[in-house]
């Protein structure tokens, strides 16, 4: 235990603290967020560390995370070596939590909402009709080749063309983050139905299963692995396309929280901004995670 | 009229220019009751024979499977499979699997008595207390079972069985073959078996009947007469047994010399 505690991280965090209540050569906000957070991934790592013997890649991720802080804080604050428009102190970029965090929690909640949406519509229409078109070959023949040369068009291309189509800005996203999830899940079902253990279908056939039952109770079943593990890039993926329709015709949203600042020079809140996206994205894959471990019990994760 | 009449039977694969003759006219009566083992070595087409007894295969290019006289056309409630490979869905749990095939014969019924009946099965087939466990928690030997235990649940009068002992250890192929003759043997109504295989001991050990097979058609038809309950460990012991067994190995030989263009081969 004690040879634990005088790791690596504990000797950055220490040494961080320090940093951050010593005086600065840089006029900073009060570090009192930052050293919150900090203080918070130290707890975690500690927790983490008393749970698990080994936790190697734990200790690695924390010591990297605190050198980084430890870099930018004395490279911006401490000694100001940098300009100060352009690498704003880490102090004043985790204080625009409480100055701007009304503005942050709705662009947070109005983020997520268009992303559930078009999430939800992409995955139910991209599963249902893959699993149609994979299974009945004249469809499969026919839509797969057509499929193969729309899908691989990058939505971005067309997101000012979609947000001057739709009526709404929401709507616009939607179909935005509807395109980019609806291709690569179509067609993953489209290839998930032709690459099924032909053992199970045979199974099935032989108990002389209604197409239906055949769909929607075996080879649903049997994608579901493949379709949850694709989720966590499309999730990335949508989020990328999202903040950047946010940044072009949006009103609200993590996007247009970046974009704004960005356009008055505000680095400090838009760093901010950059970090709760990575944060808010970071959330998300994990929940992925979690769901997947709760619902598929007979595929564990590799 | 016999259970499975196999009448003037060919099957031909592949597409229109390049086909591949699997089952070349072949005719062959089943009766009820009866276990049948078709008996032959690898490609000489006896699963593409089962395949079209189950009706998974295509349509036949001459000739039918007819049982009870009806022809064929697709799989039907009448038969159950059991393959080589596991075929349990993976998702699912022992006793899920069986209540799956039941859903499937009889949609009404209430879940609780096929979950009943599952268990009751999967207790059959010495399974008892596995019911909750998924197919990759169990052995090969005991997702077999639990596949026998589906294949019988669902009371078909035909089951069909595609080497489903092949990919089992010795010692558990023994078990399983007394397990499936125990069974047999105790439904008040004896079902029909068609069992492939190509161990010829297997095929002693459990049939009635075994239908020897060479590439595309039927080379022999042979009675087992050997009395029931056979235990194995006497059937080696009996002289009729040796004398019977050295034919079948004889025909398999015969077969290989045949294959290889008549020249002398050493296995």
């Amino acid at each position: 235990m004690k040879k634990k505690l005088l790791s690596l991280p504990n000797f950055l965090f220490i040494f961080l603290i320090f940093a951050l209540l010593t005086p600065n050569v840089r006029e900073t906000d009060s570090p009192i967020v930052l050293i919150l957070v900090i203080i918070g991934i130290e707890v975690i790592y500690i927790a983490y560390m008393i749970k698990n013997d080994v936790f190697r890649q734990g200790k690695n991720i924390v010591t990297v995370l605190f050198v980084l802080f430890l870099i930018w804080q004395l490279a911006t604050s401490k000694f100001n070596l940098v300009n100060q428009v352009l690498f704003p102190a880490p102090e004043n970029v985790f204080y625009v939590f409480v100055t701007q965090w009304k503005l942050i929690l709705t662009g947070i909640l109005s983020s997520l909402r268009l992303l559930a949406l078009g999430f939800f519509y992409s995955l139910v229409f991209g599963i249902s009709l893959g699993l149609i078109v994979g299974w009945i070959p004249v469809l499969r023949e026919t839509i797969y080749p057509i499929a193969k040369v729309l899908s691989p068009i990058p939505p971005i291309v067309y997101t000012p063309y979609v947000i001057a189509l739709m009526p709404t800005f929401s709507s616009a996203s939607i179909l935005v983050i509807f395109l980019g999830i609806f291709w690569p899940t179509f067609m993953n079902m489209i290839n998930g139905v032709s690459a099924i253990d032909k053992n199970i279908i045979d199974s099935a056939r032989s108990m002389n299963v209604s197409t239906p039952t055949m769909l929607f109770k075996i080879i649903l079943p049997y994608s579901l692995p493949g379709i949850m593990d694709g989720l966590t890039i499309s999730v990335s993926f949508s989020f990328m396309i999202l903040t950047a329709a946010e940044m072009i015709g949006a009103t609200s949203g993590l996007g247009y929280f970046v974009q704004k600042f960005a356009a008055y020079s505000d680095y400090t809140k838009e760093l901010t901004g950059i970090i709760v996206i990575g944060v808010v994205v970071a959330a998300i894959n994990y929940l992925l995670r979690v769901v997947r471990k709760l619902v598929i019990k007979w595929k564990p994760l590799v | 009229m016999s259970k499975i009449e196999i009448k003037d039977l060919s099957l031909e694969y592949g597409q229109e220019d390049k086909t591949f003759l699997a089952l070349d006219h072949i005719n062959l009566n089943i009766e009820e009751g009866e276990f049948v083992c078709i008996l032959g070595p690898s490609g000489c087409g006896k699963s593409t024979l089962l395949s079209t007894l189950s009706g998974l295969s295509d349509p036949p290019k001459t000739g039918g499977v007819y049982i009870d006289g009806q022809k064929v056309e697709g799989p039907g409630k009448s038969r159950s499979v059991v393959f080589q490979n596991y075929s349990l869905l993976p998702w699912k749990t022992a006793a899920n699997n069986i209540v799956f095939a039941l859903n499937q014969v009889d949609k009404k019924g209430k879940k609780e008595a096929k979950r009943a009946l599952a268990l009751q099965y999967l207790k059959k087939v010495g399974l008892e207390g596995f019911e909750d466990k998924l197919p990759d928690e169990l052995s090969g030997g005991m997702k077999q079972r639990v596949a026998i235990a589906r294949a019988l649940a669902v009371d078909p009068e035909i089951i069909l069985m595609d080497e489903p002992f092949g990919a089992i250890d010795p010692k558990n192929r023994l078990q399983l073959q007394e397990l499936l003759l125990k069974l047999w043997q105790s439904e008040k109504k004896a079902k029909t078996i068609v069992f492939i295989t190509h161990d010829i001991d297997e095929a002693v050990l459990l049939a009635d009947r075994i239908v020897f097979m060479t590439p595309k058609n039927v080379r022999a038809d042979l009675k087992v007469e050997f009395p029931r309950p056979r235990i194995k460990e006497d059937l080696y012991k009996n002289q009729d047994f040796i004398f019977f067994r050295n034919h079948l190995v004889g025909l398999f030989y015969a077969n290989i010399g045949e294959q290889i263009g008549g020249e002398e081969v050493v296995i």
